[in-house]
């Protein structure tokens, strides 16, 4: 029994340092095909820009530089509903980027009748300033600090008035921390972009009739999903059936 | 010669009779389609007359005719009296084929008017025609009675130039609620909101029909073939609930008696249009005027300027008023720029259903030496004419002289000193790529990085939830001395059975006795919280009793006071198993006390 557990104990030890060691690797490769995009980038040839951007995250190889570029280059082959995606996708990891900032609303100004989103949830603010990692760091800390205070507050025999205080701030605090984050997942579950131009339909069928047009580039919820149709949310409230080829999720 | 003008008269005072009195006749079918082996009605009405005789209906191939009756209709609306007269008909088909009913001469007043032939197709039996035969294929028959016909004057059209389009839609026996504006998807056009709705009536074919008619004018906004996608309206049609009482009429049944206190359901009908191919001319690149901003159709321009005497730094308002045929929503008003004057933003206000735009503007005159306002101008493209056209309104003669001293004017949201400059025009574009990657992450690790924090926090509030118990668990102890010895309690006797095992494996019976009478007697001191001078078995079991612990832990307690007692007093020798039974009976005995009193 006990040389088993050494041995699955080996076998996790070296599996761990192989993967570590293979993704160090990996990394290598990964700066290469981003300078070789960028180049492509210099020498205005988008397609290849794009072409290897992507390459990167099908090999699994996620950075805010490459969503960001990844959105430049469809941008710049005219792209526009797959640029927005990228672009909202870089926004997610690095929210206060001025660049990325700019890059989107610019794109944003040229998709046909923009309409954004209402953000009316309090939880939204810190969206604009934290991504999902930082923010769960965040409310994590905060729930390690209003906790460690209270007990510490009671061990050392505080003033019970002093403590409710304390515990009041940092507990609101915390839990509004806490709303927060599952807000973001919630919200960010039916996120989607339209990467062409599509006509929403009454039923998921290729012959129902034509509601509302979405033109691409559109920021609308994905609702749910039946076969190969997303039934979709536009931000006036309109909801209809649209092929799921048309829409990418963020 | 003299006869002829004679007969012309004649003819004239006829026709002006007819006219005057405002007669008409006409020849209705309910529908162009019949089947053999069923009838049809033909209706003959006159309008502006009454008592008139029915029409002969001449013999004509396809049909038996039979006269069914007059109905007249008088009506007053609006103190406009208006009356008709209808004589109906049965036509009833003799073969298959398509016939057309003559035309019917009817004699009004001496006045003979003719109605038009009615083409009327006689179908084999059984093939779905009429409202008799609705029911047996209702969708079908529905779009036969529904149609949305979109119509423009031209199919060629300048970039820019507004093009009047006309939806009618076209309604046959049937009754539609709730209809919808029109819709169409403006791909490489603009279009003007549609207009409120008219509704009259048509007679297509000898067949009546309601028409709804929409109108807007679009404007095409690149060259090429442009295609007007098709409209769709949205409406809800009305028909029996063929469920209830008799379901022998369908949709179509309709009679007002017999469905006047049915039950009526509605049905979401979606009524679409044909697209439309317009061609697209671009505007002409010779003559282009260089302040020419894309104003096209027909307009005029007034501007005048006031007051013209003014002190220099005194306001003068600029009015100009655009008006005529075009895209005014998208026409841009001259910029008036001129040095020496002071600029406030315009105001501009549109009136697009008025055929007119604004533009109100305060310039203020710097210097004493400006003697006049330059003139304005606005370049549009004439699709009339096909050329362009400038108009140039003014200059306009102005006298300024000097203030008096401290009179001079201040004008409000200007930094000093004010250069009046163009505009400038900021190029707009994305920022560039990034050079550096940054740090690679696993999309995969992303993906799972909320698990980790749900889990993350749970293990935390689990450890604190943890620690604060204990923590409440140290206060009570230390504030609650109760609660201190009931807890205790249990504790002792459980080390005190230990020592009397001890006791019993070193063969010393009447010590083992000792202890265990001892710790039973402590912990039911400390546990039920007894005077320490009634700690005798009855007093202990009387509470045991109160407190509803089972009967076999008193008999416990009884057996083992019972046989400490012979030990100890009788010098009675008990067997070893009968101690260790004894020893786990007293375990057992504090274990099941524990479970039961809290």
């Amino acid at each position: 029994m006990r040389s088993l557990s050494s041995k699955v104990l080996w076998t996790l030890i070296l599996t761990s340092c192989f993967s570590s060691f293979s993704w160090a690797l990996g990394e290598k490769e990964a700066a290469s095909v981003f300078a070789q995009a960028v180049n492509a980038y210099h020498g205005a040839d988008y397609r290849e820009a794009v072409d290897l951007n992507e390459r990167l995250l099908l090999k699994d190889f996620v950075s805010p530089a490459v969503y960001y570029n990844l959105g430049n280059s469809y941008l710049k082959s005219g792209r526009l509903g797959k640029s927005l995606v990228n672009y909202l996708r870089a926004s997610r990891l690095t929210p206060r980027d001025s660049d990325l900032r700019a890059n989107l609303v610019f794109a944003r100004s040229q998709v046909e009748n923009y309409n954004s989103w209402p953000r009316n949830s309090v939880f939204a603010l810190v969206q604009k300033f934290w991504s999902a990692e930082e923010l769960q760091w965040i409310a994590f800390g905060a729930f390690v600090v209003a906790g460690t205070f209270l007990l510490v507050a009671l061990y050392a025999g505080l003033r019970r008035k002093r403590v409710m205080i304390g515990m009041g701030i940092l507990g609101v605090v915390a839990l509004y921390l806490l709303g927060a984050v599952i807000f973001q997942v919630v919200d960010r579950s039916g996120q989607a972009v339209c990467v062409e131009r599509v006509e929403a339909r009454f039923e998921p069928s290729a012959q129902a009739t034509a509601y509302f047009k979405i033109p691409e580039g559109t920021e609308i919820k994905v609702l749910r999903e039946k076969e190969r149709w997303f039934k979709v949310e536009r931000s006036d409230g309109k909801v209809g059936w649209v092929p799921i080829k048309s829409v990418e999720r963020i | 010669m003299k006869k002829f003008l004679i007969n012309a008269i004649f003819i004239f005072m006829i026709c002006a009779t007819a006219l005057a009195l405002d007669i008409s006749v006409k020849a209705t079918v309910a529908d162009n389609r019949v089947a053999m082996g069923s009838s049809l009605q033909y209706t003959i009405t006159v309008r502006g007359v009454q008592d008139l005789q029915p029409p002969v209906l001449p013999a004509f191939d396809g049909f038996d005719v039979r006269y069914v009756g007059p109905a007249t209709r008088v009506s007053v609306i609006n103190n406009s009296y208006s009356v008709e007269q209808a004589f109906n008909y049965v036509l009833v088909p003799t073969k298959e084929g398509k016939f057309n009913v003559p035309s019917v001469p009817v004699t009004v007043n001496g006045l003979t008017l003719t109605t038009e032939e009615v083409p009327v197709e006689v179908v084999p039996a059984g093939s779905p025609s009429g409202a008799s035969e609705a029911a047996s294929d209702p969708q079908q028959d529905i779009q036969s009675r529904l149609k949305l016909l979109v119509t423009v004057p031209r199919d060629k059209a300048y970039v820019g130039e507004g093009v009047p389009l006309t939806l009618r839609l076209y309604v046959n026996q049937l009754s539609l609620q709730d209809l919808s504006f029109p819709e169409i998807a403006e791909q490489g056009f603009q279009m003007d909101p549609f207009s409120d709705p008219k509704q009259f009536q048509d007679t297509i074919q000898g067949v009546d029909w309601q028409v709804v008619e929409f109108s807007t004018v679009v404007y095409p906004s690149k060259a090429g073939e442009m295609l007007i996608s098709p409209a769709t309206l949205r409406g809800a049609l009305l028909f029996k609930n063929t469920n209830q009482g008799d379901q022998s009429g369908g949709i179509f049944d309709q009679g007002f008696f017999s469905n006047f206190f049915s039950n009526y359901q509605k049905r979401q009908v979606t009524i679409t249009s044909r697209a439309i191919k317009l061609d697209v001319l671009p505007l002409p690149e010779e003559g282009k005027p260089a302040d020419f901003s894309g104003a096209v159709g027909q307009y005029d321009l007034t501007v005048d300027a006031a007051p013209l005497k003014v002190k220099s730094g005194d306001p003068i308002t600029l009015r100009m008023a655009l008006t005529g045929a075009g895209n005014l929503k998208a026409v841009k008003m001259p910029v008036f720029q001129e040095s020496g004057f002071k600029l406030y933003d315009p105001q501009i206000k549109d009136d697009p259903q008025g055929g007119r735009k604004t533009l109100e503007q305060v310039i203020i005159p710097t210097d004493v030496k400006i003697t006049a306002i330059a003139p304005v101008r606005f370049s549009y493209f004439d699709t009339t004419t096909g050329t362009y056209r400038t108009i140039e309104r003014g200059p306009f003669a102005l006298e300024v002289t000097a203030p008096a001293s401290g009179e001079e004017f201040q004008a409000v949201g200007f930094a000093q000193p004010s250069l009046v400059s163009a505009p400038e025009t900021l190029g707009r574009d994305i920022v560039f790529i990034k050079d550096s990657p940054g740090r690679f992450e696993k999309r995969s690790g992303r993906d799972r990085q909320d698990v980790v924090f749900f889990i993350l926090l749970a293990v935390y509030i689990q450890l604190w939830a943890g620690f604060l118990a204990f923590y409440i668990y140290r206060q009570r102890l230390l504030n609650d001395p109760r609660f201190a010895r009931q807890v205790s309690a249990a504790r002792q006797a459980c080390r005190m059975l230990q020592i009397a095992g001890d006791r019993l494996r070193a063969g010393h019976m009447k010590p083992f006795y000792d202890i265990l009478e001892s710790a039973l007697r402590d912990y039911f001191v400390q546990r039920l919280e007894l005077p320490p001078g009634r700690t005798d078995v009855a007093t202990v079991v009387q509470r045991l009793k109160v407190l509803r612990v089972e009967e076999k832990y008193i008999t416990i307690m009884e057996d083992i006071s019972a046989a400490a007692e012979q030990v100890r007093f009788a010098g009675m020798v008990m067997p070893d198993d009968k101690m260790r039974t004894h020893l786990a009976d007293a375990q057992d005995l504090v274990r099941g006390v524990e479970r039961r009193v809290k």
